[in-house]
């Protein structure tokens, strides 16, 4: 997947640099998920930058012979830090994902088992998550995956082929950004969602798209009125029964109901 | 974007460069060339354009001014984690740095935390730095001694001692966070952080049978002990107890459960729970 240009690859240039003075291009561009034009784009912006001794910052040069790109730099680059505490948090928060089994998820287990607890030392954390049965073992390791995911406001999983992508994070939870083989394009699957990696490969694609937008808007904890836009009515509901003990929906009114309704059953239920 | 990506990366080079001393505006902006020609107003809106974007990817310029300290200014902030483990001779950082890099690989370029998350880092720190922070909450002014963090069904608390007694913050409701320039002020040490409803709500056991699959889903909104459980097809029998009475209501009404089995003290339990909403 070819991300847009953003500081985050330009800082992630730099780190990568700073490991090696030359890459083979294909590597290099695999290792930043970025195309060719954006690669040399970001590296012409690096290099136009003066470091405070009037030198260049960065210079390369490239061989399409031999296909490698190699970097010139002033040693300042190599004091430039590029490891922040706020990308350090991000890997923590994947890595504890409950469904993540990190001792398999990598060829290098024990050295990200490691990192993983430096990194505990600096976000410890009191965690109450129940450890997950179906854990995400086979991720990156297969060209060609089949999960069973539930979508969101749906109860019964579909099978999907996919090419898991990356990891990200989302206001849903996290997710893996994968590619659809039978759709043709990528998608992002959230992470408790997927409920199985099955040996069937049965597609089945029979829910229609309800990428819609709602606008909904409900009070909060101190009765501040609040906006949020959501992709389907469904994801709403999910959002604010989650939420029951802080919001309170004013519109649409289709959700405040099913909210009650759901309120409701439940009361009789306990009526038993 | 090119100039703006250029700018932030002087920037961040600019404080590297500085020894760690504070840095002030005039300072910037003479040693920035972007910057040099603009007019205060414009040098301003720049100035905090760019700080916001670097912001976003961990660099934190604040400004500090400490009155009993003459170096007002600038000063970069974000990095303390790989500081402080460079600092530590027995620390191998250059396998860590490759792992990281390793991991990096697979985060998604677009990878963005949850706004309300990005405070986590600077809580962490200092929690560990043992400083005092101040926060708006629900309204309210707080000024607290963070201790920790928690993290239960999906988010994230803050653990911290708010006048002599132990609390937890939700971190989505923490505004305006300000970090004390004063370290080690306490010696308080709390390993776990407890919820008030931990200790007093009343136990409840429940059976219910629900779809397997979004058992799975949602379970990890309730903290819960399995008594017993057994699958029938793609159902699957449940009985657990608990005392997150808000987290078990949350789950039913999610997975829409059918009750089998209840005791008539426990239903009122739940019921009160959910009137309570």
């Amino acid at each position: 997947m070819e991300s847009k240009i953003s500081l985050d690859n330009i800082v992630h240039i730099l780190s990568l640099i700073k490991e090696d003075k030359s890459f083979n291009i294909k590597d290099l561009l695999v290792r930043l998920n970025l195309n060719m034009d954006k690669l040399i784009y970001s590296l012409t912006m690096l290099s136009e930058i003066y470091s405070n001794n009037g030198i260049n910052f960065l210079d390369f040069e490239i061989n399409s012979d031999t296909d490698i790109i190699s970097f010139e730099y002033d040693e300042k680059l190599l004091e430039l830090e590029t490891i922040t505490d706020l990308d350090l948090f991000k890997i923590h928060t994947l890595l504890n994902n409950p469904k993540i089994d990190i001792q398999n998820l990598f060829n290098e287990s024990s050295e990200v088992y490691s990192f993983s607890q430096t990194l505990s030392g600096y976000f410890a954390s009191h965690q109450s998550i129940p450890n997950d049965d179906t854990l995400l073992n086979d991720l990156f390791e297969s060209d060609e995956l089949y999960i069973e995911y539930i979508k969101l406001g749906q109860i019964h999983p579909n099978i999907y082929k996919i090419k898991p992508l990356s990891f990200t994070s989302g206001s849903d939870g996290d997710s893996i950004d994968a590619y659809d083989y039978e759709e043709q394009k990528i998608k992002t699957f959230i992470i408790e969602r997927i409920v199985n990696i099955p040996e069937s490969n049965d597609l089945k694609t029979t829910f229609q798209d309800m990428e819609n937008s709602l606008e909904v808007i409900f009070t909060d904890s101190v009765n501040k009125e609040e906006k949020l836009q959501f992709r389907s009515e469904p994801i709403a509901l999910e959002y604010f029964i989650k939420n029951i003990d802080t919001l309170n929906i004013i519109t649409p009114h289709s959700v405040k109901v099913e909210v009650e309704n759901r309120k409701n059953k439940l009361i009789k239920e306990l009526e038993i | 974007m090119k100039n703006v990506f250029k700018r932030c990366l002087k920037l961040i080079t600019l404080f590297d460069n500085s020894n760690q001393s504070n840095i002030d505006s005039n300072y910037i902006k003479d040693n920035i060339p972007e910057y040099r020609n603009l007019s205060d107003g414009a040098f301003k809106r720049s100035f905090e354009r760019d700080k916001l974007l670097l912001k976003e990817v961990g660099y934190n310029l604040e400004y500090e001014n400490d009155k009993w300290n003459l170096d007002d200014g600038y000063k970069l902030k974000g990095l303390n984690i790989v500081n402080d483990l460079k600092k530590n001779k027995d620390f191998n950082f250059e396998q860590f740095a490759t792992t990281y890099s390793v991991i990096k690989r697979y985060l998604s370029p677009q990878f963005n935390l949850e706004q309300s998350l990005k405070i986590i880092p600077k809580l962490s720190i200092a929690a560990r730095e043992k400083r005092r922070v101040s926060f708006i909450y629900n309204e309210n002014l707080r000024k607290v001694y963070p201790l920790g963090l928690r993290y239960h069904t999906g988010t994230w608390y803050l653990g911290a001692e708010d006048n002599k007694v132990i609390k937890t913050f939700k971190i989505s409701n923490i505004k305006d966070l300000k970090i004390g320039s004063k370290d080690n002020l306490h010696e308080i040490e709390v390993k776990e952080f407890n919820f008030s409803w931990e200790y007093s709500a009343q136990e409840v056991s429940v059976e219910f049978k629900t779809i397997r699959n979004l058992h799975n889903v949602y379970k990890s909104l309730v903290n819960f002990v399995v008594i017993n459980t057994h699958n029938e097809e793609s159902f699957k029998h449940l009985k657990i107890k608990t005392r997150d009475h808000y987290g078990l209501i949350k789950y039913l009404m999610l997975t829409e459960a059918e009750i089998t089995k209840i005791s008539k003290k426990d239903a009122t339990a739940l019921q009160e729970a959910i009137n309570g909403i």
